[in-house]
């Protein structure tokens, strides 16, 4: 941990308790994960359906209530926060959320969604100051003060995500927390929302924890990445290390497995990796395993413990 | 303003059956309002040479066997009619929206309170309206409690089922991520989006406030018999029926002519709720 | 094998008819993979059910243009006419594939059902072909999985099922419309070298609908970019990955995230797609185009012939390599 360090996981779990078919299942969805966010840095966590990307996020501000772990933040641990000392660390720990359509009200204006947080938070002097702010904030993410008075409706996908991420700039957080942020969007409007991201983080030095199932996104923007598992990192490291040499065998995969925009660089056969595993009854060993092409031995037996492999990359597997 | 208006009125020019039920309801209120501009007689005097009078030019419908005008009466009646599906109306939504929005948002005593409106629900309706009449006595406050008692189920379960989706969307997670409490999420965000569902609701209670409240009065347990109802007239003539069978179809008429036009009234909210929502699919995709 | 021209699907319900496609023509071969990408509203799928004849005819339908499979006119014709005449040589799967299932239906029925569909009834044994069909996506235990409920199955392998019913007409032209968009990317590589492997095994021609470069790089022959409606650019998928000529194709890759440059930042293309109520005269794409002219903005932008196989509506193709 560096003293630019703004937040710090350690050994978060979240289990669900669900029931499926008369039986109960106990299903880690985030299981012993640990992590660090330095200040104006972008952290990607990327994973596949069901992985447990999406609650990690949730945990780290209790929306979900996570069942073990710490994370520290401003000198507190979150996770023994209640009342009022957890609804200020909400201020300034924030969310985007992946669908733009969905994340505004339909029967509030913008300025409305966009002032949200001033107001359940009563920051705002007067009328006049909060009118201020709210076009200030919408000038921030590129959009005319004039939007204020629409309603979401009259916007487009583009323009209504830039508002889910003026909403979680006022007043201006330390930790934005984004959810699948442009995995509604098309590719042409996805780009101005990644860039809109960038420049944020380069003008108001916000640290991102950018969640995302598309690796190529995540691949542009982080400057960390986090693979996830089934409830597990399996690496962690440096983007462009971890792209350009991957040391677990499901980054590798998962990269391999990504469709490349060139017709040269076609995926070849012979790389099924087959369906992942029923995530109510995993077996011991590594997740991984059933689907590894390495797996042996002690991989079906015990659990991988993430470790350092080399200078800043983490990745849990027996094999390294 | 006009905009908003006329994109109400939008689907009543589509569904020509509900422009014509608009239109009743219009002239049911007009009548309530101005009911001793519209005629000269006076609901309550009696004339007794001229009762059961078949209609006529100066007894429009008629007169009954105390020799009152029944077109006067009928238009008085409205101001009951009209009264007691508006209270029915308030009443329901007054206790049933509560209900079911607090049913939501704490679910431990919600599914309790949840079970006891599914235990009020399992009565017949107007057997459980007696009831309450029996209990609370005769009386058009009584009647409109006792109905009101009856159609909070329905508000009820409606706000329920809708809190219940709209406190799974993402616009409410994001206010509580911003540390919203739930009375903030409550106001801004349920009760304003319960407002469209619940409109078309309410016009549907109103029409059944109506049919329940001529069923009691029929029964001699709702309005006062000296009060110039729908219902009572019914039951004050219902003796007649083979001598004066306009005594009761007038009544009958308005009865049924108001419960209909504020079924096809609800119909066409509906659709007026309904294209915003194909407009917003269209401003989505650009599909149709 | 299928030939589509200048196809015009329009909005019919309001007083002057909306175009939701303009003028799409396309040829497809045996064996071939056409690869029709585009952003959300630019047609494609509207494209692919005016092909199926899947309109919903009161509201939208074919205003001009035709389709042909194998020489003879099916435009007009309702899904049940083109079986009794014998011209069922199309099938489609969809992006989900839970909402094209049945729920409470065993797939092995569903299969059957779409076999006797086409078959008429006469056939024999048609759990056997169901279980052939099964084994020819890969299904694991596929006598097993005949029995098995479509909420039993994972999304690859629902999506599976409805590539074997599809193939239950031994059709001539499969149409995908984002078969694999639900999908993880580990399965979407599967799914994607099936659809490779049965064009080959059964020369089946595909049109592949989808938003994804990526993907269109790795499975098409050929590629059409579509933009309000209107296919702009068609060449092989080399040539297009490699010199891509209107500007919208070019502005699509160069906003594409990239991990192998991560130096360079994107570069967005400024504004967004029209709705179809917004679509002007002249090219629709004009008001985002950096090199639009005084010519642009009126008219129809007619096709330019690039080279042998590539064209592009577009009065200023890009000369530059990419």
């Amino acid at each position: 941990m560096s003293s630019e360090t703004i937040l710090d996981v350690a050994g978060l779990r979240t289990t669900f308790h669900v029931k499926r078919a008369n039986k109960k299942y106990a299903l880690k969805a985030v299981d012993n994960v640990s992590f660090h966010l330095d200040k104006g840095e972008i952290l990607g966590f990327v994973g596949e359906t069901g992985c447990g990307k999406t609650t990690v996020g949730r945990s780290i501000i209790k929306l979900t209530k996570p069942e073990g772990g710490v994370v520290t933040f401003g000198g507190n641990n979150i996770l023994n926060l209640t009342g009022r000392r957890l609804r200020e660390v909400r201020l300034k720990v924030r969310m985007v959320f992946q669908d733009p359509y969905a994340s505004l009200n339909p029967r509030r204006r913008i300025a409305d969604s966009v002032a949200e947080a001033g107001d359940i938070h009563k920051l705002f002097n007067s009328p006049q100051d909060r009118l201020k702010q709210i076009a200030e904030t919408l000038k921030r993410v590129g959009l005319d003060p004039s939007f204020a008075d629409r309603f979401p409706h009259e916007l487009s996908g583009g323009q209504r995500q830039r508002v889910g991420i003026a909403r979680a700039l006022l007043p201006i957080p330390g930790i934005i927390i984004a959810d699948e942020p442009v995995s509604a969007l098309d590719v042409s409007i996805q780009a101005q929302i990644l860039n809109l991201l960038l420049d944020l983080r380069k003008r108001l030095n916000l640290a991102i924890i950018f969640i995302s199932h598309d690796l190529s996104v995540v691949g542009q923007i982080c400057d960390r990445i986090a693979v996830m598992y089934l409830g597990r990192v399996v690496e962690i490291g440096e983007a462009e290390e971890l792209f350009n040499r991957p040391l677990h065998p499901y980054t590798q995969a998962l990269i391999h497995a990504v469709p490349k925009p060139n017709p040269r660089l076609r995926i070849g056969k012979g790389m099924a990796l087959g369906e992942p595993p029923s995530r109510f009854e995993l077996k011991p060993g590594c997740t991984y395993a059933d689907r590894c092409p390495l797996a042996e031995g002690v991989c079906l037996t015990d659990v991988p413990e993430i470790k350092t492999v080399k200078n800043a990359q983490m990745a849990a597997c027996h094999k390294l | 303003m006009m905009e908003t208006l006329a994109s109400w009125l939008e689907p009543f020019q589509k569904r020509r059956l509900s422009l014509f039920g608009l239109c009743v309801l219009i002239l049911v209120i007009l009548s309530a309002a101005f009911a001793p501009f519209l005629s000269s007689f006076d609901p309550l005097a009696m004339d007794p040479i001229n009762r059961l009078l078949s209609p006529t030019a100066t007894h429009w419908f008629g007169t009954d066997h105390f020799g009152r005008d029944t077109f006067t009466r009928i238009v008085y009646g409205s101001r009951m009619a009209l009264l007691i599906g508006t209270g029915v109306v308030g009443f329901a939504l007054l206790t049933g929206v509560p209900i079911g929005v607090l049913s939501v948002l704490f679910p431990r005593v919600g599914n309790l309170m949840m079970r006891a409106v599914d235990l009020l629900m399992a009565f017949p309706a107007m057997l459980m309206a007696l009831g309450l009449i029996v209990i609370l006595g005769q009386g058009v406050t009584n009647a409109i409690l006792a109905l009101g008692v009856v159609y909070l189920t329905r508000t009820a379960r409606l706000t329920y089922s809708v809190s219940l989706r709209l406190k799974a969307e993402t616009f409410v997670e994001a206010g509580r991520s911003m540390g919203a409490r739930t009375w903030w999420i409550a106001s801004r965000h349920i009760v304003p989006n319960l407002v469209s569902p619940l409109l078309v609701q309410a016009s549907f209670v109103f029409a059944f406030a109506q049919l329940g409240a001529a069923s009691l009065d029929f029964l001699g347990l709702g309005a006062p018999p000296d009060i110039p109802s729908w219902g009572n007239m019914l039951a004050e003539s219902r003796i007649y029926i083979t001598r004066a069978p306009w005594l009761l179809f007038f009544p009958g008429m308005m009865i049924v002519l108001t419960a209909f036009s504020l079924n096809l009234v609800g119909d066409a909210l509906r659709d007026r709720l309904d294209p915003r929502y194909r407009d917003e699919q269209l401003s989505k995709t650009g599909k149709p | 094998m299928l030939s589509v021209q200048d196809l015009t699907v329009s909005v019919i319900t309001g007083k002057t008819p909306l175009d939701i496609t303009r003028n799409v023509s396309f040829e497809l071969n045996k064996g071939e993979i056409l690869g029709v990408v585009g952003e959300s509203g630019c047609g494609k799928s509207m494209t692919a059910l005016a092909i199926m004849g899947l309109l919903p005819k009161t509201t939208i339908a074919v205003r001009s243009g035709r389709v042909l499979l194998d020489d003879q006119e099916i435009t007009h014709l309702e899904p049940h006419q083109r079986v009794d005449a014998g011209l069922s040589g199309i099938s489609m799967i969809f992006q989900e594939p839970m909402t094209s299932l049945n729920p409470v239906m065993q797939i092995g029925d569903q299969i059957i059902e779409a076999l006797l569909v086409h078959d008429r009834g006469n056939m024999r044994a048609p759990a056997a072909r169901a279980k052939k069909l099964l084994d020819l996506v890969h299904i694991p235990d596929a006598a097993m999985q005949l029995k098995a409920y479509p909420h039993e199955l994972s999304g690859g392998m629902r999506q599976r099922v409805m590539i074997a019913i599809a193939l239950a007409c031994n059709p001539q032209v499969l149409i995908a419309d984002e078969p694999t968009t639900a999908l993880d990317v580990t399965i979407q590589a599967e799914i994607l070298s099936l659809l490779k492997e049965l064009c080959e095994e059964l020369s089946m021609a595909v049109l592949f609908i989808t938003h994804n470069l990526g993907v269109v790089a790795q499975l098409a022959d050929r590629v059409s970019v579509m933009y309000a409606g209107q296919i702009v650019e068609t060449a092989s998928v080399e040539v297009l990955f490699e010199h891509p000529v209107h500007p919208y194709t070019h502005g699509l890759f160069s906003c594409l995230p990239d991990p192998t440059k991560r130096s360079e930042p994107l570069q967005p293309i400024p504004g967004q797609a029209p709705l179809i109520t917004e679509i002007t005269d002249g090219c629709a794409f004009a008001p985002r185009c950096k090199f639009k002219t005084s010519a642009c903005l009126s008219g129809s932008i007619d096709w330019t012939g690039i080279s042998n196989g590539h064209k592009t509506r577009c009065h200023h193709p890009l000369k530059e390599q990419k």
